[in-house]
């Protein structure tokens, strides 16, 4: 695993080599995260980039990325271990004419070699480093899943009935992503560290674009900045983040579109848009003559 | 030194608590450390720091900044004894002096700007607060009160029957079928996993079969009750149907609006067992005159992402009788209407004889309704419910 110092400035300046361009705030989270070993709770808008901390710091760590993606549903067995059934029953089937008292048969197939690690159990199992381990959009596993991660993030720790409590020997770096589809619960947040992300100010989304499509025109990237500012301005359903302006940015330079019109900002409106109500909305304006002048 | 500082966050500490930020002695314990571990004497990280350790939700966060900027860059009074501030004026650096009036400039080209609702300190303007210093931190805070706070009374009478229908709401919806498998005796599927386990007692032979199926999802509600004077006495029936609804149901919402709006459901949740609780609210949000489309857009920006959903039904207690704009209540109305189950109207207006929901923002609202009912038919059995099933 890398070293990186441990001050906030070395933070900032390894996610910035590794095209992340983040603000103090952020780096002072991540800082926090590597000081006081507590999990960091990630809150913004979607596309702002929260689940990419995660991966760069994975990167910049030199370490692991172990993910975990929420869903409705999700239960403990996905998210951190399963036993393999069909292993164990061919297993005891194999052994159906040996010695063994049910209570040994038991135990044999109750043993780590019939043990499926999901990512919760692979992020505290690993003996030679500590992972990032990312779960991301938390918000979206039910209450109970929610109720579970509690003793994981306090104590990373694990209890499997059969094996018992397994101890994480490096902790890892936990990153947990939240899109607030639903509120989380207060035990939650008070084990985490929280930071929330917003929409970029123009300067440091100017910075982003340029960071990771090194070869953009500044004078495209400029339009697109002061395009998009004022497009989340507008009520809009789905409102574009950063994600929406590097994808946009990199469409326009597929296309060899070194600036921005009406109409180019017409036939390029799927990148921005993701909703037919905000399509239209944006197109009306567009024929406004709101892109007229300052852009 | 450290014994100062120690000091100074722990009274920090009690003031975010006061005005209402959840701190506990875990988290002025976390911010010591914290500030052990980041470079005290540049500002910004101080101000990070204690802000990522002691905030959990961004509502939090706007109060954190608020409290931070008068107990670390004012001199303050407290108990007879002179503070000194641990930061000047001057400290308070030109990068977050920008980085405030953008977000003031940019909430301002919004839509339109709104007072946070169960904010005080939205409230106060900055030359209040330029007008508040040389006082206190309390009395300074106390500013932040701008009108009277008023306790609605939530009747005791026809308790039983307000009950007895909020149960029959909760436990009669179904909306949809969730999606996590669940073990249940009469499955879809097989439930190998418990199959199995099962059948390990017997030496792996499977005797029976262990069955999984989806469960039915519960219902979430969102009550969004009008507090203004035409709904006097119908406002506290409605109090009562949520604090009812709030004791049956997993999860319950409960906002009041009058001019403005104001999440109720912590003061709700705060009240345990029997006891009704004790609501404290402002004139904006009760009694006043009534701006559906304003509190209705402002429950949509807020809180629209997180509380609207499919199993999400939306109840509003209304007379429709609205003296803002229409504007609003219509877009407010459609994205209700698109992200949640059902949408329910209860008009104190309707139990009238010959009434015709001809009011402006009555007849906006309608086309966006499932169920459109009098409030005297909470006592009298939920046959509309099969409408939105």
């Amino acid at each position: 695993m890398r070293r990186i110092e441990t001050n906030i400035m070395s933070i900032e300046q390894a996610f910035r080599e590794q095209g992340y361009v983040t603000d103090r705030s952020t780096a002072t989270a991540l800082h926090l995260v590597k000081a006081l070993k507590k999990p960091l709770l990630v809150e913004g808008p979607a596309g702002v980039g929260k689940t990419e901390i995660a991966k760069v710091l994975a990167r910049v760590l030199d370490t692991r990325l172990i993910r975990l993606q929420c869903y409705e549903g999700l239960d403990v067995n996905t998210a951190l271990y399963e036993w393999n059934y069909q292993k164990q029953l061919l297993h005891l089937k194999l052994t159906e004419q040996s010695k063994m008292t049910p209570a040994e048969r038991e135990a044999e197939i109750f043993s780590s070699d019939f043990l499926l690690r999901r990512p919760l159990l692979e992020a505290i199992s690993d003996a030679d480093a500590s992972p990032v381990l990312l779960i991301d959009e938390v918000d979206r596993a039910d209450e109970e899943f929610e109720a579970f991660l509690l003793e994981l993030l306090a104590e990373f720790q694990i209890t499997v009935p059969e094996l018992g409590t397994l101890r994480a020997k490096h902790r890892p770096y936990v990153i947990l992503t939240s899109n607030r589809t639903r509120d989380l619960s207060e035990a939650l947040r008070r084990r985490c560290l929280y930071h929330w992300i917003s929409y970029p100010e123009p300067e440091k989304e100017k910075e982003i674009l340029a960071s990771r499509l090194p070869g953009i025109d500044t004078r495209l990237a400029g339009q697109i900045v002061s395009i998009m500012e004022r497009i989340r301005r507008m009520p809009l359903d789905k409102i574009p983040g950063v994600a929406e302006s590097l994808d946009w940015a990199h469409a326009l330079t597929v296309l060899h579109q070194g600036e921005l019109n009406v109409q180019t900002v017409k036939e390029t409106l799927g990148c921005i848009a993701k909703d037919l109500e905000d399509w239209k909305q944006i197109e009306q304006a567009l024929e406004e003559g709101w892109m007229s002048g300052n852009v | 030194m450290y014994r100062v500082l120690s000091g100074h966050i722990l009274r920090f500490c009690r003031h975010l608590r006061q005005n209402g930020v959840n701190v506990g002695p875990g988290e002025a314990m976390d911010a010591l450390r914290a500030l052990e571990a980041v470079d005290m004497a540049d500002e910004r990280d101080f101000h990070s720091a204690l802000r990522l350790v002691l905030c959990s939700n961004p509502e939090e966060q706007e109060k954190f900044d608020r409290i931070y900027r008068l107990y670390f860059h004012s001199q303050y009074k407290k108990d007879g004894e002179t503070g000194v501030p641990l930061f000047s004026e001057e400290a308070h650096t030109g990068h977050e002096k920008k980085k405030e009036e953008l977000t003031t400039q940019r909430e301002n080209g919004k839509r339109q700007e709104r007072q946070a609702p169960g904010s005080a300190f939205a409230a106060l303007s900055n030359d209040k607060m330029e007008e508040s210093k040389g006082f206190s931190l309390s009395a300074r805070l106390a500013l932040y009160d701008v009108s009277s706070p008023v306790t609605p009374r939530i009747p005791q009478e026809k308790e039983a029957e307000m009950l007895k229908s909020a149960r029959e709401l909760s436990h009669q919806l179904r909306l949809r079928k969730s999606r996590r498998w669940k073990p249940m005796k009469h499955g879809v599927r097989p439930d190998i996993r418990k199959t199995f386990r099962r059948s390990v007692a017997y030496g792996g032979e499977v005797l029976s079969l262990a069955r999984k199926g989806k469960p039915p999802c519960q219902a979430e509600f969102v009550l969004l009750c009008d507090g203004s004077r035409s709904m006097a006495g119908i406002a506290e029936m409605m109090l009562q149907f949520a604090w009812a609804l709030t004791r049956s149901a997993k999860r319950v919402e409960t906002f009041l609006f009058s001019t403005h709006l104001k999440r109720v459901t912590g003061q709700f949740k705060l009240a345990f067992g029997k006891t009704r609780p004790k609501l404290s609210v402002q004139g904006t949000e009760w009694g006043g005159s009534t701006r559906i489309g304003e509190s209705l857009d402002a429950f949509v920006s807020r809180y629209g992402s997180r509380l609207l959903n499919p199993n999400t039904i939306v109840i509003i207690a209304s007379d429709g009788l609205d003296t803002g704009g229409i504007e609003e209540l219509e877009v407010a109305m459609r994205i209700i209407r698109r992200k949640a189950a059902g949408v329910i109207w209860l008009n104190p207006l309707l139990s009238l004889p010959g009434y015709l929901p001809e009011a402006r923002g009555m007849k906006t609202a309608l086309p966006y309704i499932d169920v459109f009912t009098s409030v005297d038919s909470l006592f009298s059995g939920l046959r509309w419910l099969k409408s939105i099933r």
